[in-house]
Protein backbone atom coordinates (compact mmCIF):
# COMPACT_ATOMS: atom_id res chain seq x y z
CA UNK A 1 0.00 0.00 0.00
CA UNK A 2 1.28 3.12 -1.09
CA UNK A 3 0.97 6.36 2.28
CA UNK A 4 3.76 8.22 0.53
CA UNK A 5 1.96 11.56 1.13
CA UNK A 6 1.77 13.75 -2.00
CA UNK A 7 4.46 15.92 -2.71
CA UNK A 8 3.54 19.88 -2.81
CA UNK A 9 5.56 22.74 -3.90
CA UNK A 10 5.45 25.94 -1.82
CA UNK A 11 3.64 28.35 -2.86
CA UNK A 12 6.65 31.25 -4.12
CA UNK A 13 8.09 28.68 -6.70
CA UNK A 14 4.63 27.42 -7.66
CA UNK A 15 4.01 30.87 -9.04
CA UNK A 16 7.83 31.43 -10.15
CA UNK A 17 7.93 28.45 -11.90
CA UNK A 18 5.21 28.59 -14.82
CA UNK A 19 5.98 25.74 -16.77
CA UNK A 20 6.04 26.23 -20.65
CA UNK A 21 5.38 23.72 -23.78
CA UNK A 22 6.63 23.82 -27.56
CA UNK A 23 4.89 23.28 -30.81
CA UNK A 24 6.21 24.12 -33.91
CA UNK A 25 4.06 25.22 -37.08
CA UNK A 26 4.37 24.65 -40.16
CA UNK A 27 4.20 27.06 -43.40
CA UNK A 28 4.15 26.24 -47.15
CA UNK A 29 5.29 29.23 -49.25
CA UNK A 30 5.81 29.03 -53.01
CA UNK A 31 8.82 31.38 -53.81
CA UNK A 32 9.02 32.93 -57.50
CA UNK A 33 12.31 34.65 -58.29
CA UNK A 34 14.19 34.66 -61.47
CA UNK A 35 16.63 32.16 -61.85
CA UNK A 36 19.94 33.54 -60.82
CA UNK A 37 18.68 34.10 -57.68
CA UNK A 38 20.56 31.67 -55.51
CA UNK A 39 18.06 29.76 -53.16
CA UNK A 40 20.43 30.24 -50.35
CA UNK A 41 19.86 33.86 -50.56
CA UNK A 42 15.66 32.89 -51.16
CA UNK A 43 16.14 30.56 -47.70
CA UNK A 44 17.92 33.28 -45.42
CA UNK A 45 15.59 35.95 -47.05
CA UNK A 46 12.61 34.22 -45.73
CA UNK A 47 13.96 33.20 -42.88
CA UNK A 48 15.06 37.14 -41.64
CA UNK A 49 11.52 38.04 -42.82
CA UNK A 50 10.06 35.79 -40.82
CA UNK A 51 11.77 36.44 -37.72
CA UNK A 52 11.48 40.04 -37.68
CA UNK A 53 7.64 39.67 -38.38
CA UNK A 54 7.26 37.30 -35.79
CA UNK A 55 9.01 39.45 -33.24
CA UNK A 56 7.32 42.33 -33.93
CA UNK A 57 3.71 41.03 -34.05
CA UNK A 58 3.75 38.04 -31.21
CA UNK A 59 3.11 40.97 -28.80
CA UNK A 60 0.37 41.68 -30.51
CA UNK A 61 -0.87 37.80 -30.63
CA UNK A 62 -0.68 37.62 -26.82
CA UNK A 63 -2.55 40.15 -26.14
CA UNK A 64 -5.00 39.02 -27.83
CA UNK A 65 -4.59 35.27 -26.88
CA UNK A 66 -5.04 37.02 -23.31
CA UNK A 67 -8.12 38.88 -24.16
CA UNK A 68 -9.75 35.90 -25.35
CA UNK A 69 -8.38 33.38 -22.83
CA UNK A 70 -7.93 35.08 -19.81
CA UNK A 71 -4.71 33.74 -19.43
CA UNK A 72 -1.20 34.72 -17.80
CA UNK A 73 1.76 34.29 -19.85
CA UNK A 74 3.45 34.61 -23.42
CA UNK A 75 4.54 33.13 -26.33
CA UNK A 76 8.32 33.24 -27.32
CA UNK A 77 9.64 32.69 -30.68
CA UNK A 78 12.58 29.73 -29.91
CA UNK A 79 13.31 29.14 -33.94
CA UNK A 80 12.88 29.63 -37.50
CA UNK A 81 14.03 27.11 -39.87
CA UNK A 82 13.88 27.43 -43.90
CA UNK A 83 14.09 24.61 -46.14
CA UNK A 84 13.87 23.67 -49.59
CA UNK A 85 10.60 21.09 -50.84
CA UNK A 86 11.32 21.75 -54.83
CA UNK A 87 12.48 24.09 -57.18
CA UNK A 88 10.92 23.96 -60.04
CA UNK A 89 12.67 26.21 -62.82
CA UNK A 90 10.44 27.41 -66.19
CA UNK A 91 10.37 29.71 -68.23
CA UNK A 92 7.27 31.84 -67.02
CA UNK A 93 5.32 32.13 -63.84
CA UNK A 94 2.37 30.51 -64.91
CA UNK A 95 3.79 27.18 -66.09
CA UNK A 96 5.76 27.09 -62.66
CA UNK A 97 2.21 27.79 -60.52
CA UNK A 98 1.13 24.15 -62.80
CA UNK A 99 3.96 22.57 -62.19
CA UNK A 100 3.48 22.99 -58.21
CA UNK B 1 23.83 42.62 -51.61
CA UNK B 2 25.34 41.82 -55.05
CA UNK B 3 22.25 39.78 -56.20
CA UNK B 4 20.15 42.98 -56.00
CA UNK B 5 22.84 45.58 -57.09
CA UNK B 6 23.07 43.66 -60.45
CA UNK B 7 19.16 43.19 -60.31
CA UNK B 8 18.57 46.93 -60.01
CA UNK B 9 21.48 48.13 -62.10
CA UNK B 10 20.42 45.90 -64.99
CA UNK B 11 17.06 47.23 -64.51
CA UNK B 12 17.79 50.64 -64.69
CA UNK B 13 20.32 50.41 -67.74
CA UNK B 14 17.67 48.27 -69.84
CA UNK B 15 19.84 45.66 -69.96
CA UNK B 16 18.30 42.12 -70.20
CA UNK B 17 19.54 39.69 -67.80
CA UNK B 18 20.70 36.21 -69.34
CA UNK B 19 18.30 34.66 -67.52
CA UNK B 20 16.07 37.29 -66.97
CA UNK B 21 13.17 35.21 -68.82
CA UNK B 22 13.55 32.25 -66.80
CA UNK B 23 12.01 31.61 -63.69
CA UNK B 24 12.38 29.45 -60.65
CA UNK B 25 9.47 28.44 -58.07
CA UNK B 26 10.80 27.19 -54.89
CA UNK B 27 8.79 25.31 -52.58
CA UNK B 28 9.58 25.73 -49.08
CA UNK B 29 8.55 25.13 -45.73
CA UNK B 30 8.71 27.95 -43.03
CA UNK B 31 9.39 25.88 -39.50
CA UNK B 32 8.32 28.45 -36.92
CA UNK B 33 9.21 27.14 -33.13
CA UNK B 34 7.33 28.83 -30.11
CA UNK B 35 7.13 27.64 -26.72
CA UNK B 36 3.71 28.90 -24.80
CA UNK B 37 2.22 28.60 -21.21
CA UNK B 38 0.75 25.19 -19.95
CA UNK B 39 -2.61 27.45 -19.64
CA UNK B 40 -2.75 27.97 -23.14
CA UNK B 41 -3.77 24.97 -25.22
CA UNK B 42 -2.01 23.76 -28.51
CA UNK B 43 -4.42 24.64 -30.64
CA UNK B 44 -4.96 27.67 -29.55
CA UNK B 45 -1.52 28.70 -30.25
CA UNK B 46 -1.55 26.87 -33.46
CA UNK B 47 -4.52 28.84 -34.24
CA UNK B 48 -2.75 32.26 -33.46
CA UNK B 49 -0.10 31.60 -35.64
CA UNK B 50 -1.61 30.14 -38.60
CA UNK B 51 -3.50 33.82 -38.71
CA UNK B 52 -0.13 35.03 -39.47
CA UNK B 53 0.18 33.60 -42.86
CA UNK B 54 -0.82 36.75 -45.28
CA UNK B 55 0.90 39.07 -43.66
CA UNK B 56 4.22 36.83 -43.49
CA UNK B 57 3.79 36.59 -47.43
CA UNK B 58 3.04 40.33 -47.70
CA UNK B 59 6.45 41.22 -45.61
CA UNK B 60 8.46 38.22 -47.64
CA UNK B 61 8.18 39.44 -50.86
CA UNK B 62 10.63 41.89 -52.32
CA UNK B 63 11.68 43.37 -55.77
CA UNK B 64 13.58 39.84 -56.62
CA UNK B 65 11.38 37.52 -54.98
CA UNK B 66 7.20 36.93 -55.20
CA UNK B 67 5.99 34.87 -52.13
CA UNK B 68 2.65 33.05 -52.19
CA UNK B 69 1.36 30.75 -48.87
CA UNK B 70 0.12 27.48 -50.31
CA UNK B 71 -0.17 26.37 -46.40
CA UNK B 72 -3.30 25.39 -44.01
CA UNK B 73 -5.80 28.28 -43.32
CA UNK B 74 -7.31 28.72 -40.43
CA UNK B 75 -10.74 28.44 -39.36
CA UNK B 76 -13.30 28.85 -36.54
CA UNK B 77 -17.09 28.47 -35.89
CA UNK B 78 -19.94 28.65 -33.74
CA UNK B 79 -21.75 25.26 -33.67
CA UNK B 80 -25.01 24.80 -31.72
CA UNK B 81 -26.15 20.79 -31.82
CA UNK B 82 -29.66 20.37 -30.67
CA UNK B 83 -30.29 17.42 -28.88
CA UNK B 84 -33.73 16.62 -28.76
CA UNK B 85 -34.49 13.46 -25.78
CA UNK B 86 -37.41 12.93 -23.84
CA UNK B 87 -38.72 14.79 -20.47
CA UNK B 88 -35.60 12.61 -18.28
CA UNK B 89 -33.07 15.43 -20.50
CA UNK B 90 -31.59 17.49 -18.59
CA UNK B 91 -27.95 19.47 -18.65
CA UNK B 92 -24.69 17.79 -18.89
CA UNK B 93 -22.15 16.75 -16.88
CA UNK B 94 -18.61 17.65 -16.96
CA UNK B 95 -17.65 14.08 -17.81
CA UNK B 96 -20.43 13.63 -20.46
CA UNK B 97 -19.52 17.20 -22.04
CA UNK B 98 -16.26 16.04 -22.48
CA UNK B 99 -17.25 12.96 -23.86
CA UNK B 100 -19.27 15.14 -26.00
CA UNK B 101 -16.56 17.40 -27.20
CA UNK B 102 -14.37 14.20 -27.98
CA UNK B 103 -16.78 12.30 -29.85
CA UNK B 104 -17.72 15.51 -32.19
CA UNK B 105 -14.03 16.07 -32.77
CA UNK B 106 -13.53 12.01 -33.69
CA UNK B 107 -16.62 11.57 -35.46
CA UNK B 108 -16.21 15.05 -38.17
CA UNK B 109 -12.43 14.61 -38.31
CA UNK B 110 -13.24 10.76 -39.70
CA UNK B 111 -15.81 12.03 -42.17
CA UNK B 112 -12.72 14.88 -43.27
CA UNK B 113 -10.41 11.98 -43.79
CA UNK B 114 -9.98 12.10 -47.25
CA UNK B 115 -10.21 15.83 -47.77
CA UNK B 116 -7.44 18.74 -46.62
CA UNK B 117 -10.22 19.21 -43.44
CA UNK B 118 -9.01 18.18 -40.01
CA UNK B 119 -10.49 19.62 -36.79
CA UNK B 120 -8.06 20.97 -34.20
CA UNK B 121 -10.46 21.33 -31.26
CA UNK B 122 -14.26 21.81 -30.12
CA UNK B 123 -15.29 22.98 -26.74
CA UNK B 124 -18.35 23.05 -25.25
CA UNK B 125 -19.35 27.08 -24.40
CA UNK B 126 -22.56 27.01 -23.04
CA UNK B 127 -26.00 24.47 -22.67
CA UNK B 128 -29.53 25.18 -22.08
CA UNK B 129 -32.87 22.87 -21.63
CA UNK B 130 -35.50 23.69 -23.49
CA UNK B 131 -39.10 21.86 -23.23
CA UNK B 132 -41.20 21.38 -26.46
CA UNK B 133 -44.98 20.53 -25.41
CA UNK B 134 -47.03 18.82 -27.95
CA UNK B 135 -50.50 17.74 -27.42
CA UNK B 136 -51.30 14.60 -29.69
CA UNK B 137 -55.47 14.11 -30.28
CA UNK B 138 -55.89 10.67 -29.46
CA UNK B 139 -60.04 10.63 -28.92
CA UNK B 140 -60.44 7.40 -31.49
CA UNK B 141 -58.87 5.71 -29.11
CA UNK B 142 -58.04 7.06 -25.47
CA UNK B 143 -60.93 9.48 -25.57
CA UNK B 144 -58.97 11.90 -24.11
CA UNK B 145 -55.76 14.65 -25.23
CA UNK B 146 -52.03 13.49 -24.23
CA UNK B 147 -49.55 15.83 -23.55
CA UNK B 148 -45.97 14.52 -25.31
CA UNK B 149 -43.15 16.63 -23.57
CA UNK B 150 -39.81 16.58 -25.16
CA UNK B 151 -36.81 18.30 -24.34
CA UNK B 152 -34.33 19.78 -26.56
CA UNK B 153 -30.65 20.30 -24.83
CA UNK B 154 -28.65 23.20 -27.00
CA UNK B 155 -25.15 22.77 -26.81
CA UNK B 156 -22.66 25.79 -28.41
CA UNK B 157 -19.49 24.96 -29.02
CA UNK B 158 -16.43 26.17 -30.34
CA UNK B 159 -14.98 24.35 -33.30
CA UNK B 160 -11.50 25.49 -34.55
CA UNK B 161 -10.27 23.32 -37.36
CA UNK B 162 -7.46 24.30 -40.61
CA UNK B 163 -7.60 23.39 -44.44
CA UNK B 164 -5.60 23.57 -47.72
CA UNK B 165 -7.09 25.90 -50.02
CA UNK B 166 -8.03 25.93 -52.74
CA UNK B 167 -11.10 25.88 -52.45
CA UNK B 168 -11.51 28.02 -49.65
CA UNK B 169 -14.55 26.31 -47.14
CA UNK B 170 -17.02 27.45 -44.75
CA UNK B 171 -16.38 24.83 -42.23
CA UNK B 172 -19.64 26.19 -40.44
CA UNK B 173 -22.13 25.37 -43.50
CA UNK B 174 -20.43 21.66 -43.90
CA UNK B 175 -20.21 20.84 -40.28
CA UNK B 176 -24.44 21.68 -40.85
CA UNK B 177 -24.35 19.18 -44.29
CA UNK B 178 -22.42 16.55 -42.00
CA UNK B 179 -25.07 16.46 -39.06
CA UNK B 180 -27.97 16.45 -41.80
CA UNK B 181 -26.76 13.77 -43.96
CA UNK B 182 -24.85 11.82 -41.16
CA UNK B 183 -26.83 12.82 -37.97
CA UNK B 184 -27.91 9.48 -37.07
CA UNK B 185 -24.41 8.02 -37.74
CA UNK B 186 -23.19 10.23 -34.64
CA UNK B 187 -26.28 9.39 -32.64
CA UNK B 188 -25.18 5.72 -32.57
CA UNK B 189 -21.95 6.81 -31.51
CA UNK B 190 -22.83 9.05 -28.48
CA UNK B 191 -25.71 6.91 -27.31
CA UNK B 192 -22.97 4.55 -26.06
CA UNK B 193 -22.69 7.33 -23.25
CA UNK B 194 -25.66 6.37 -20.67
CA UNK B 195 -26.91 9.57 -20.37
CA UNK B 196 -27.30 10.38 -24.23
CA UNK B 197 -28.98 6.90 -24.68
CA UNK B 198 -32.23 8.92 -24.89
CA UNK B 199 -31.66 11.62 -27.27
CA UNK B 200 -33.32 10.36 -30.21
CA UNK B 201 -32.52 13.16 -33.18
CA UNK B 202 -29.31 16.33 -33.60
CA UNK B 203 -29.00 18.57 -35.37
CA UNK B 204 -26.89 21.66 -36.26
CA UNK B 205 -26.62 24.95 -36.42
CA UNK B 206 -23.38 27.01 -37.33
CA UNK B 207 -22.10 30.34 -37.77
CA UNK B 208 -18.33 30.61 -39.35
CA UNK B 209 -15.75 33.48 -38.24
CA UNK B 210 -14.40 33.80 -41.28
CA UNK B 211 -10.28 34.65 -40.66
CA UNK B 212 -9.43 34.51 -44.12
CA UNK B 213 -7.50 38.12 -44.94
CA UNK B 214 -9.49 39.97 -47.53
CA UNK B 215 -7.36 40.44 -50.26
CA UNK B 216 -6.96 36.27 -50.66
CA UNK B 217 -10.41 35.16 -50.05
CA UNK B 218 -12.88 34.88 -52.98
CA UNK B 219 -15.68 37.54 -53.35
CA UNK B 220 -18.43 35.55 -51.85
CA UNK B 221 -16.25 35.69 -48.85
CA UNK B 222 -16.02 38.36 -45.97
CA UNK B 223 -12.81 39.00 -43.50
CA UNK B 224 -14.86 39.18 -39.93
CA UNK B 225 -12.54 37.16 -37.97
CA UNK B 226 -10.17 38.31 -34.96
CA UNK B 227 -7.59 39.19 -37.60
CA UNK B 228 -5.59 42.19 -35.97
CA UNK B 229 -4.14 43.04 -39.44
CA UNK B 230 -7.29 43.70 -41.45
CA UNK B 231 -8.09 46.92 -39.76
CA UNK B 232 -4.29 47.97 -40.60
CA UNK B 233 -5.24 47.20 -44.28
CA UNK B 234 -8.18 49.03 -44.62
CA UNK B 235 -7.22 51.84 -42.56
CA UNK B 236 -4.93 53.34 -45.16
CA UNK B 237 -7.10 54.35 -47.84
CA UNK B 238 -10.35 55.23 -45.42
CA UNK B 239 -7.76 58.00 -44.04
CA UNK B 240 -6.40 58.93 -47.68
CA UNK B 241 -10.22 59.72 -48.29
CA UNK B 242 -10.97 61.14 -44.72
CA UNK B 243 -8.22 63.96 -45.01
CA UNK B 244 -9.44 64.60 -48.84
CA UNK B 245 -13.01 65.30 -47.57
CA UNK B 246 -11.68 67.15 -44.60
CA UNK B 247 -9.35 69.32 -47.04
CA UNK B 248 -12.13 70.09 -49.68
CA UNK B 249 -14.67 71.17 -46.38
CA UNK B 250 -11.97 73.23 -45.55
CA UNK B 251 -11.34 74.89 -49.18
CA UNK B 252 -14.97 75.32 -48.97
CA UNK B 253 -15.35 77.16 -45.58
CA UNK B 254 -12.30 79.56 -46.31
CA UNK B 255 -13.77 80.22 -49.77
CA UNK B 256 -17.25 80.96 -48.57
CA UNK B 257 -16.14 83.15 -45.45
CA UNK B 258 -14.02 85.51 -48.12
CA UNK B 259 -16.87 85.52 -49.98
CA UNK B 260 -19.24 87.03 -47.53
CA UNK B 261 -16.55 89.02 -45.82
CA UNK B 262 -15.60 90.84 -49.47
CA UNK B 263 -19.27 91.23 -49.50
CA UNK B 264 -19.88 92.98 -46.19
CA UNK B 265 -16.69 94.90 -46.79
CA UNK B 266 -18.39 96.18 -49.85
CA UNK B 267 -21.56 96.83 -48.28
CA UNK B 268 -20.58 98.17 -45.88
CA UNK B 269 -18.29 100.50 -47.45
CA UNK B 270 -20.92 102.15 -49.70
CA UNK B 271 -23.33 102.19 -46.46
CA UNK B 272 -20.93 104.10 -45.23
CA UNK B 273 -20.76 106.25 -48.17
CA UNK B 274 -24.32 106.75 -47.94
CA UNK B 275 -24.61 107.85 -44.36
CA UNK B 276 -21.49 110.11 -44.53
CA UNK B 277 -23.28 111.91 -47.70
CA UNK B 278 -21.16 110.17 -50.70
CA UNK B 279 -22.57 109.04 -53.45
CA UNK B 280 -21.39 106.14 -56.07
CA UNK B 281 -19.99 109.14 -58.52
CA UNK B 282 -18.16 110.91 -55.68
CA UNK B 283 -15.81 107.44 -55.95
CA UNK B 284 -13.13 107.88 -57.88
CA UNK B 285 -12.19 104.72 -59.96
CA UNK B 286 -8.81 103.49 -60.88
CA UNK B 287 -8.08 100.54 -62.53
CA UNK B 288 -10.18 98.65 -60.31
CA UNK B 289 -9.50 100.45 -56.90
CA UNK B 290 -12.75 102.45 -55.39
CA UNK B 291 -11.34 105.70 -53.19
CA UNK B 292 -13.57 108.04 -51.99
CA UNK B 293 -12.65 110.73 -49.01
CA UNK B 294 -14.92 112.23 -46.53
CA UNK B 295 -13.41 114.74 -44.07
CA UNK B 296 -9.75 113.31 -43.13
CA UNK B 297 -10.70 109.71 -43.45
CA UNK B 298 -10.29 108.05 -46.93
CA UNK B 299 -11.17 104.37 -47.82
CA UNK B 300 -9.96 101.89 -50.54
CA UNK B 301 -11.19 99.02 -51.82
CA UNK B 302 -9.99 96.51 -54.70
CA UNK B 303 -12.50 95.25 -56.30
CA UNK B 304 -12.42 91.92 -58.41
CA UNK B 305 -14.92 91.57 -60.66
CA UNK B 306 -16.32 88.56 -62.43
CA UNK B 307 -19.63 88.89 -64.29
CA UNK B 308 -20.55 91.88 -62.08
CA UNK B 309 -19.84 90.40 -58.79
CA UNK B 310 -17.35 91.46 -56.17
CA UNK B 311 -15.33 88.49 -54.81
CA UNK B 312 -12.79 89.57 -52.66
CA UNK B 313 -11.78 93.49 -51.37
CA UNK B 314 -8.12 93.91 -49.37
CA UNK B 315 -7.03 97.14 -47.74
CA UNK B 316 -10.22 98.62 -46.96
CA UNK B 317 -9.24 101.28 -44.56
Amino acid sequence: MNSDPPITLNNDENDNAMEMEDTTVLYNFSIHHPSYVDTNYVLESIESSARLFFNSVLSESNNLIRGLEGEEGEIEMIKIEATTVRIIREDNEEKCELNQ
Amino acid sequence: MLIIFRHYTAKLCGIPLESDDNITCTLLNLAATVSYPKTITDEDVRFQMLLYQNEMTNIMSNTLITVKYKGRIPSNCTTTFYLAGNEDLATLTQGTLSFLESTIKVFLNNIFALSSVKIRRVRVLHQQVQNHERHLLLRSVMKTDRVLVTNTLAVKTSILGEFTPPPYLDLGDLIDEIYKESGMSFLEVIQQNKLLQNIHSINSISHTHHVIPAQTAPEHETGTGHNIFQVKEFSIPFFVMLSFIIVFLFVYVVNMITKKKAVVKVLGMEELMERRGSSRSALETTDGVLSATKGQKSYKSLQLKSDERVYSVTNLQ
